[in-house]
């Protein structure tokens, strides 16, 4: 059975680029534009792995995977940030809400699936 | 003894223009700078649904070339070019999928410079006079105090300004990201 991923950026682009390397390597890939749309899609269904952003309008990445692990159905689905942010901060901030691994974009197709094989096999 | 006055009508002058002219250029600035954002958009539009669709085709042929190598209808030796075809492709598809995502970090970077640059608006109108009571030009520690007053509204502005200016994007290149799991 196809694995599940959500995935969630505010960036149509972005999320293309995710949703067409996820598929090419045999997920299921759930779109969703900003972290309230993400947690409302989440809470609709439960996946396999949540890849999300950071700065998105109305609910940011932090905050959804504070929301994520508030959840009985998510506190042990593998969350990962795929942000522009960098920082130690920022990455200490994100293990701190929850988050089980830190991807700055731009990203390598080939390397995110290794990555996600890794996480969710 | 001769008392100089001040050319403070000039100088009051010269701030309220440079508010007046910089207030105009930034909105030029502004404006380019959404005319910018708004062609990338659009740009990564159409890239996207170009190789969204030649990828479509590359995958339509590779399924056909593969159909014909089953049926043993491919001398071998194109079977060998055909698989170094493929995984040249592959290389060059990864490629651009890691360069597609360059307006995701320009449309934040234009949109950090866009709210600057409006904040920068507001900051220098801070120099345009809306003091009532202005100093007579022969008062020099009136005027020594309105000019301490503006350049401190200035500075609190400025300062202001920076504090809600946190940089999102400091990638430097389209390389990808570094990749760390906790």
């Amino acid at each position: 059975m196809e694995k599940v991923i959500l995935a969630v950026d505010d960036s149509g682009s972005l999320r293309q680029m995710v949703a067409f390397s996820l598929k090419a390597a045999g997920y299921q890939v759930i779109e969703a534009v900003d972290g309230q749309d993400g947690l409302d899609k989440a809470k609709n269904k439960t996946v396999d792995l949540v890849l999300t952003d950071q700065n998105m309008p109305i609910m940011d990445g932090l905050t959804l995977i504070a929301n994520l692990r508030g959840l009985s159905s998510y506190q042990k689905v593998p969350i990962l940030m795929l942000t522009t942010e960098s920082s130690d901060e920022m990455k200490a901030k994100g293990k701190a809400a929850g988050a089980n691994g830190w991807l700055v974009k731009p990203f390598d197709p080939k390397r995110l699936i290794e990555v996600v094989q890794k996480v969710i096999g | 003894m001769e008392t100089k006055n001040l050319p403070l009508t000039e100088f009051q002058c010269l701030l309220d223009d440079l508010s007046i002219h910089s207030a105009n250029h930034l909105i030029e600035a502004e404006a380019d700078l959404m005319q910018t954002s708004f062609l990338l958009g659009e740009a990564i539009e159409r890239l996207t649904t170009s190789f969204m669709q030649i990828n479509y085709a590359i995958q339509s042929q590779h399924d056909a070339f593969e159909k014909l190598m089953q049926d043993q209808a491919v001398p071998t030796n194109n079977i060998q070019k055909f698989t170094e075809f493929r995984d040249q492709i592959n290389t060059e598809i990864n490629a651009v999928v890691t360069g597609l995502q360059f307006q995701d970090l320009t449309s934040q970077l234009l949109a950090r410079t866009m709210k600057r640059l409006n904040g920068l608006r507001d900051v220098l109108s801070g120099l345009s006079s809306e003091d009532e009571h202005q100093p007579t030009e022969s008062d020099h520690d009136a005027v020594a105090t309105l000019l301490k007053k503006v350049n401190e509204s200035l500075s609190l502005r400025s300062s202001a300004l920076q504090a809600g200016m946190r940089q999102q994007v400091t990638q430097k290149h389209m390389g990808s990201g570094d990749i760390e799991l906790f």
